[in-house]
């Protein structure tokens, strides 16, 4: 089977979906890039990471739509062009850039089938990059998820792996709820295998990216990959991983989890989030209510601590959750 | 004044059924039957319907907080509109809505919303779904003095004429943003102007006027259908009342309203203009007036029968399926 | 020569990279018959034996359990007891190519092709094929419900040696396309049929499993003179198809939930590993596929009675036919109303039955099945005696 990045599933499930149904549009800045540039070079940038590269010399401009820098009117475009009958896919080229837009997502998109008694539906897709790793520092590297998985109405994605991000991006723009699809940046050129045809992966469905007996980890995104690296040096000092990547913060596999969790006795959750009414906390509260009993140890949490995302390297890479710090989490919850 | 005669009597009765909606909703709120509060669009009557006579079912409007009149002028159901102020489960959004909310997108209208500044983004969206699919649709969003003072609109003209969007902005502008007058607000009092500066048409008319904003509209119309791109209305219409139901206006002088009721009433203009020109005498006027007052009462009637919306609709529609 | 073996991590499949080697049978300095079981080796779909490929003495062992090895690398000389040790230095050095000296022959090299078929409406259906080997022989290899043509990955490439072996996707399966009609095997064996003629187009030996031995059967009767050979595995008209089975199969939505249906495949439970259930619920996510599915369960597996156009087929077929089934089947099991061992014996056709098995015989006693199709065949070839040309 064909090994392909991130970056290439992603394009790869936009150029099938787009050649499916006429309806879905590419909204964004920079999608194509190069519009009214002295070179005439066109489809100059293919998005800022070279995500929607290819998009617009095969679908043109009246689909593929580059837009002036202005978040606000890209999200409300989308949001409206969806209730109206288009499936637009919307980028935000970095979830930081939420700040500038939040109103169209949250109290537009997110409410208008609630709020119209039903009548409306928002078959829209915002694609948006989070992480840290970049040295980008505090704006464009957070990871701002927990703020949109808090909000009834809207769907989370958060892919770990090639595979993953096709099947899932499929499915987001298959979806008739507003859905946000948060690319890791330091993932973007991460491979795997990624069979050509069209598949869709359904929400709320978590995988299992490795079973284990003695301790339950849930991670999501890049930090399936922190929590592996963990797992892979627990393995070796006999401690048994059972690694959970629910794919999908809203709708959350809770079921998986907690059937988990039953058996192992003991959740660490790994999150690149801040920690405060955050993701990982919202796992931890899940399982203390539903499978208290089951526990033979404190839950634990791994995060990145309650401040912004630091420029330097050093502080960077202290920020991260890591696999040593998971580890020894682990450890001390298995003593 | 070269209206065909029924458009006329058409444009008068959805004025009629704007003010007596809305002067009944002022009487019944107090009753307190009506939960929530309520933005009256007194006053503004012929900016509404001016506009939205030019537009059919599938030509989409977003409104403002201040949204029953687009409501009505686009065509929603009085009875429907009703028993949604009302918080019933036969209510336009089954009582989920309400009035800052109320939406029937069955003719186009995107919903009123409590966001100032919240609708001209998303009126952009409604006309590039008219673009793609090249329909000959256009996409009006209704915003205040108040409302163009925020970033959305501006970046919302800007987009629409760098993607040449068939959109009209009609900034209403009714005197004040809640208790703060647009004289203050407001860094100019040439709003039209500030549209035109992005790059679009944009003309401000008399808002109490019907046939100066249904000539203004018409041409942004016919330009937005032909491909032309957007273009801006600015209407002044100042407000009769507060700018809620209840509202004291400390801010407004004595009588100020007064005088608004008596020289500038858009159903009173619209009244004199054909009774003036012989296309209606003053006993067909009156007897109009008499259906649509039947209609509100009807409308209230239904409404105050109408069930409260079961329990379980509290959990419903916050996602088609949630998987 | 120096009569020295060099066992290699063998090619399972065509995305098989490497194996992990889960035990020893023999420990160096053993003595071992060629045929025995050497070593268990793990890939990611399914765990195997590699087979001694020579008797003689394990002189070496290379490589420690619990290691992952790529396909390929050198496992382990097996030679005469006098050999020395330089001789098999130099032969682990020299490494030479895998498929000549291994336990069981690689098709390492094969790539599947796609074709486009004629399908029943006028329009084309993709296949995707998988063709090894070469020979006067040809043997048609047709998966089950659900499969694919690495069904066959223990079985196409000892067949390969002396046979041109063609392992397909059925329409709806594997990398094939996923429009199959009215679901009907008769509907999959027409383009089964188009795509033989395009790339098969003398006699051939039908080699199916399940489900797929129906669409075999109908390939053979539109066409008798297509077949020289019929060897059906589990074949599904002739006995019951467990709706437990199909509906787990069909039904199932998480890994583990699929892990219980595949269970009801093997007589070895821990043959159903997590990651065979994986690559079955990503094939069950593409496009077309669920539907596909749907529809050939509609039109095949609810029927109560014999088909008595199967049946008769089968009474009459004769020893050019071959039935295999495993003892412990308990996806299609046996029932009296549709085909009974009275029926068996009365119609005179071969039979090889596999206690020990469950419904996948030719993963499960991949190494009896091979010699006996292989011996099938050989009886059936052109130039086997009374079938000379």
């Amino acid at each position: 089977m064909p090994r392909k990045t991130v970056r290439e599933a992603i394009n790869e499930a936009l150029v099938q979906e787009m050649g499916r149904d006429p309806d879905i549009v590419i909204i964004g800045e920079d999608v194509a890039g190069g519009e009214g540039g002295s070179s005439g070079v066109e489809d100059a940038f293919g998005g800022v990471l070279g995500v929607t590269k290819g998009l617009l010399p095969r679908f043109g401009r009246s689909r593929v739509i580059d837009t002036p820098i202005s978040e606000s009117a890209i999200m409300g475009m989308a949001a409206g062009a969806a209730v109206t009958g288009l499936r637009p896919v919307a980028e935000l080229m970095f979830a930081d850039f939420f700040g500038v837009c939040f109103d169209q997502i949250y109290n537009q998109a997110a409410k208008f089938r609630y709020m119209f008694g039903g009548h409306a539906r928002t078959p829209l897709v915002i694609r948006s990059m989070i992480g840290a790793g970049y040295s980008a520092a505090a704006q464009h590297s957070q990871s701002p998820h927990s703020i949109f998985t808090h909000v009834p109405g809207l769907k989370v994605v958060m892919p770990s792996n090639a595979y993953d991000a096709k099947g899932l991006l499929i499915q987001a723009i298959r979806d008739d709820d507003p859905v946000i699809f948060f690319e890791h940046k330091m993932l973007y050129d991460l491979a795997d295998e990624v069979p050509s045809e069209p598949y869709a992966i359904r929400f709320g469905e978590a995988n299992f990216v490795r079973e284990g007996d003695d301790v339950t980890i849930v991670a999501f995104s890049r930090m399936v990959h922190i929590a592996a690296q963990a797992a892979d040096v627990l393995e070796r000092e006999g401690i048994s991983v059972e690694l959970i990547d629910p794919r999908t913060t809203s709708p959350l596999d809770e079921e998986s989890i907690l059937e988990s969790v039953r058996r192992t006795g003991r959740l660490v959750v790994v999150d690149e989030g801040n920690p405060r009414c955050g993701l990982a906390v919202d796992i931890a509260a899940l399982v203390a209510e539903h499978a208290f009993h089951s526990l033979k140890a404190p839950i634990r949490t791994v995060t990145a601590p309650h401040t912004p995302v630091p420029f330097a390297p050093s502080l960077e890479a202290a920020y991260i959750p890591s696999p040593a710090r998971v580890a020894e989490v682990v450890r001390e919850i298995m003593r | 004044m070269q209206l065909p005669r029924l458009t006329m009597l058409d444009a008068y009765m959805r004025m009629q059924r704007i003010r007596n909606f809305e002067e009944r909703i002022v009487t019944e709120f107090s009753s307190g039957e009506i939960p929530g509060f309520i933005h009256s669009y007194l006053g503004q009557e012929a900016s509404a319907v001016g506009t939205c006579m030019h537009l059919d079912d599938d030509d989409y409007i977003g409104s403002t907080h201040r949204g029953h009149g687009h409501c009505i002028a686009k065509g929603a159901d009085l009875k429907a509109m009703m028993a949604e102020l009302y918080g019933k489960r036969d209510g336009l959004c089954r009582g989920k809505g309400g009035s800052m909310h109320i939406a029937d997108l069955s003719k186009g209208m995107l919903g009123a919303n409590a966001i100032v500044g919240g609708s001209p983004p998303l009126v952009l969206g409604a006309a590039l779904t008219a673009k793609t699919r090249r329909n000959g649709k256009v996409a009006v969003a209704f915003t205040g003095d108040g409302g163009s003072n925020q970033g959305t609109v501006f970046e919302a003209m800007n987009m629409a004429v760098v993607l040449k969007l068939p959109a009209i902005f009609i900034i209403e502008n009714n005197g004040f943003g809640e208790g703060t007058a647009a004289s203050y607000a407001c860094g100019t009092d040439d709003l039209a102007a500030r549209a035109a500066a992005f790059g679009m048409p944009a003309v401000a008319v008399d808002g109490t006027d019907f046939f100066a904003v249904h000539d203004a509209v018409g041409e942004a119309v016919a330009l937005a259908r032909a491909g032309g791109g957007p273009s801006t209305v600015e209407t002044r219409c100042p407000r009769f009342t507060g700018h809620f139901v209840g509202d004291p206006q400390h801010y407004r002088a004595n009588g100020e309203v007064d005088v608004l009721r008596r020289d500038a009433d858009p159903l009173t203009l619209i009244r004199r203009r054909l009774i003036d020109a012989g296309v209606f005498d003053a006993e067909q006027f009156d007897a109009l007036d008499r259906d649509v007052a039947a209609e509100i009462d009807e409308a209230v009637a239904f409404a105050r029968a109408a069930p409260i919306p079961d329990e379980a609709d509290l959990l419903a529609d916050v996602y088609i399926s949630y998987r | 020569m120096t009569g020295l073996h060099l066992v290699t991590m063998p090619k399972w499949g065509l995305s098989m990279e490497e194996g992990t080697l889960v035990a020893w049978h023999r420990q160096q300095g053993e003595t071992v018959a060629a045929g025995e079981d050497l070593i268990d080796v793990e890939t990611t779909k399914i765990t195997n034996t590699i087979e001694a490929s020579a008797s003689g003495v394990v002189r070496r062992v290379l490589v420690a359990p619990g290691t992952t090895a790529k396909c390929g690398t050198p496992l382990a000389v097996i030679g005469p007891a006098d050999a020395s040790d330089a001789d098999i230095d130099r032969l682990v050095a020299e490494r030479p190519d895998i498929g000549t000296q291994s336990g069981i022959t690689s098709i390492a090299a094969a790539e599947p092709s796609t074709i486009d078929v004629a399908s029943n409406h006028g329009g084309t259906t993709r296949i995707r094929y998988l063709d090894t080997g070469s020979g006067d022989e040809t043997i048609v290899l047709i998966h089950g419900f659900g499969g694919d043509l690495e069904s066959w990955m223990f079985n196409q490439p000892a067949w390969s040696r002396q046979h041109r072996v063609i392992a397909l996707d059925l329409p709806g399966h594997g990398a094939s396309g996923k429009a199959v009609g009215d679901g009907s095997a008769s509907w999959l064996a027409t383009v089964l049929g188009n795509l033989l003629d395009a790339i098969a187009p003398g006699p051939v030996h039908l080699v199916a499993h399940s489900f797929g031995a129906i669409v075999a059967r109908h390939v053979a009767q539109a066409d008798p003179g297509r077949v020289r050979s019929f060897t059906a595995l589990a074949p599904a008209d002739l006995g019951r198809v467990s709706q437990a089975y199909i509906e787990g199969f069909l039904g199932a939505r998480r890994r583990s939930e699929l892990m219980s249906a595949t269970a009801m495949l093997f007589a070895d439970k821990t043959l159903a590993t997590r990651d065979m259930a994986e690559a079955l619920l990503r094939y069950k996510r593409l496009d077309g596929v669920m539907p596909a599915l749907a529809a050939i369960d509609a039109a095949n597996f609810h029927v109560d009675r014999a088909d008595s156009s199967a049946t008769a087929w089968w009474r009459g077929i004769g020893a050019s036919a071959l039935l295999i089934r495993g003892g412990q089947d308990e996806v299609v099991t046996a029932d009296e109303a549709i085909w009974s061992d009275a029926d068996t014996a009365a119609a005179g056709f071969e039979t090889l039955d596999i206690a020990t098995a469950g419904h996948m015989p030719h993963l499960e006693a991949a190494d009896t099945i091979n010699a006996r199709v292989a011996a099938h065949v050989g009886q059936h070839s052109a130039a086997a005696p009374g079938n000379a040309a």
